[in-house]
């Protein structure tokens, strides 16, 4: 058969988007085989279709991956884990300095003040343990699991978690290290902060960035840091999302009881707040104001 | 990166060998677990793309010759049986390259590729919106194709050479 590029080139169009025909698929597998220029070519025409027809497939196959590695190792090495636990909990009562834990929460996100003035967001299941370092003057946070800090005390503060510390300059950001995930999240609103593994390796991160760092490789994956900042509500009650919205912008959000308990779905993108709540109020059809530097949200009840 | 750049790739590559896209998926996940677990088994300098495209059609291969196995046990077991059907990150300056490269397009080159890409439609879809046969939106498409391939040379990868531990 004799195929002018124009064909192959539509052929690959219509495989890529799942609409090949079988005649076609045979066409254009026999094309491949041909040769490597061929074969790249393939490559390439699928690479640019997927990165101008974006899904998060690849990212979600990434994390599956991650998972099912996690999940090996730890079956393979319970018995080192065994051991380790013991030498760590040795090594915490005679060289580590003292810290207990301060907050820890349950099955809901709970929210309170740190000894140091900031804000803390923990996700649930996850709990902070305090120490001050009187050689560095800084206050140390040793988070199990998630959680969300606005810093007060610029400077001096440190969050220090299973392999990753981060060290604040003056911000808001959020941590996410679930134990059963073999990568933390550092995820920036504000300001910059500096995170560090004991193995030389460092990030800066700025508002609106993220770093991803592997437990597993020891290293910051190589990411694009700009990527965009998600809330992600299900099912979640106006009230818990306007004190979530109210944490990272630092805005007093007030909610008429009528609406308070109207469940919100919906999921943002490293939007401005003003529209975050446009849309929330104009899901549940509530007004929305903003007054003497504060959003009012009022309504009749849940739409 | 090296996940990135090619997985979506592989996976096409694998659905065109074996017509299913949850296995076709599936073969290229075990393949880069495979990958992860034993680099040293893929230390060969040979060409990445080249190793990856090769170990993913012969696990296709291997897939449909499982697949025939299965059919044919499957008619020998029951003549009644039936047989089951097979069936997050742009940059800013990708975006902006994606948009410059657009412009370029000729007029309904580009309404065809923002059908596709913007509005997420099927082909047919496509046809019927724009009072077109399906088999010129497949040509349009692959003019757009192939003219994002040039102009955004810089954001695909490029062929490399497989080191030791490159995944750990």
């Amino acid at each position: 058969m004799n195929l002018s590029q124009e064909n192959i080139d539509a052929i690959i169009a219509a495989h890529l988007k799942g609409e090949i025909a079988d005649d076609q698929r045979e066409v254009l597998l026999e094309w491949i085989d041909a040769s490597e220029e061929n074969l790249d070519y393939f490559h390439q025409m699928s690479a640019v279709y997927h990165i101008t027809h974006p899904t998060n497939e690849t990212a979600k196959a990434y994390s599956d991956i991650q998972q099912k590695i996690a999940s090996k190792k730890q079956s393979f090495r319970w018995y080192y884990a065994a051991a380790a636990v013991v030498a760590a909990i040795v090594i915490s009562i005679f060289l580590l300095p003292t810290s207990e834990v301060i907050i820890a929460s349950n099955e809901v996100t709970s929210r309170d003040t740190l000894p140091d003035g900031s804000m803390i967001e923990l996700a649930p299941h996850s709990s902070v343990a305090y120490h001050f370092d009187e050689s560095s003057n800084k206050h140390q946070y040793k988070l199990e699991g998630s959680a969300a800090f606005n810093v007060k005390s610029h400077g001096q503060i440190q969050v220090i978690t299973d392999e990753l510390t981060i060290e604040d300059i003056g911000t808001i950001f959020k941590v996410d290290n679930a134990e059963s995930d073999s990568l933390i999240t550092v995820t920036v609103i504000e300001g910059i902060v500096k995170c560090y593994d004991e193995y030389g390796n460092a990030l800066e991160l700025k508002a609106s960035e993220v770093g991803i760092y592997s437990k597993l490789q020891h290293k910051f994956l190589p990411i694009d840091k700009t990527e965009v900042f998600e809330f992600d509500f299900k099912d979640t009650k106006l009230s818990e999302v306007v004190k979530t919205l109210s944490f990272y912008y630092e805005k007093e959000i007030e909610v008429s009881p009528e609406i308070e308990n109207c469940l919100i779905n919906v999921r943002f993108s490293n939007e401005p707040l003003s529209f975050i709540l446009e849309i929330i109020s104009s899901t549940i059809n509530a007004d929305l104001k903003e007054e003497n530097s504060k959003y009012k949200l009022t309504g009749n009840g849940c739409n | 990166m090296v996940f990135r750049n090619y997985y979506a790739p592989l996976c096409d590559y694998a659905r065109l060998l074996i017509k299913d896209e949850d296995d076709a998926r599936d073969i290229v996940q075990k393949l880069f677990l495979q990958i992860w677990d034993n680099p040293e088994k893929f230390e060969a300098e040979q060409s990445l793309q080249g190793l990856l495209y090769t170990s993913v059609k012969n696990r296709c291969l291997n897939w449909l010759r499982h697949e025939k196995v299965k059919r044919t046990h499957q008619s020998d077991v029951s003549a009644s049986s039936h047989l089951r059907v097979a069936h997050q990150s742009h940059t800013t300056d990708l975006e902006s390259a994606i948009q410059s490269a657009m412009q370029k397009l000729s007029d309904q080159t580009k309404k065809v590729f923002e059908l596709s890409r913007i509005e997420g439609l099927k082909y047919q879809e496509i046809a019927d919106e724009l009072n077109i046969s399906i088999k010129t939106v497949e040509v349009h498409m692959g003019k757009a194709l192939k003219h994002m391939r040039t102009e955004l040379s810089d954001f695909l990868p490029i062929a490399i050479i497989l080191f030791p531990f490159l995944f750990k």
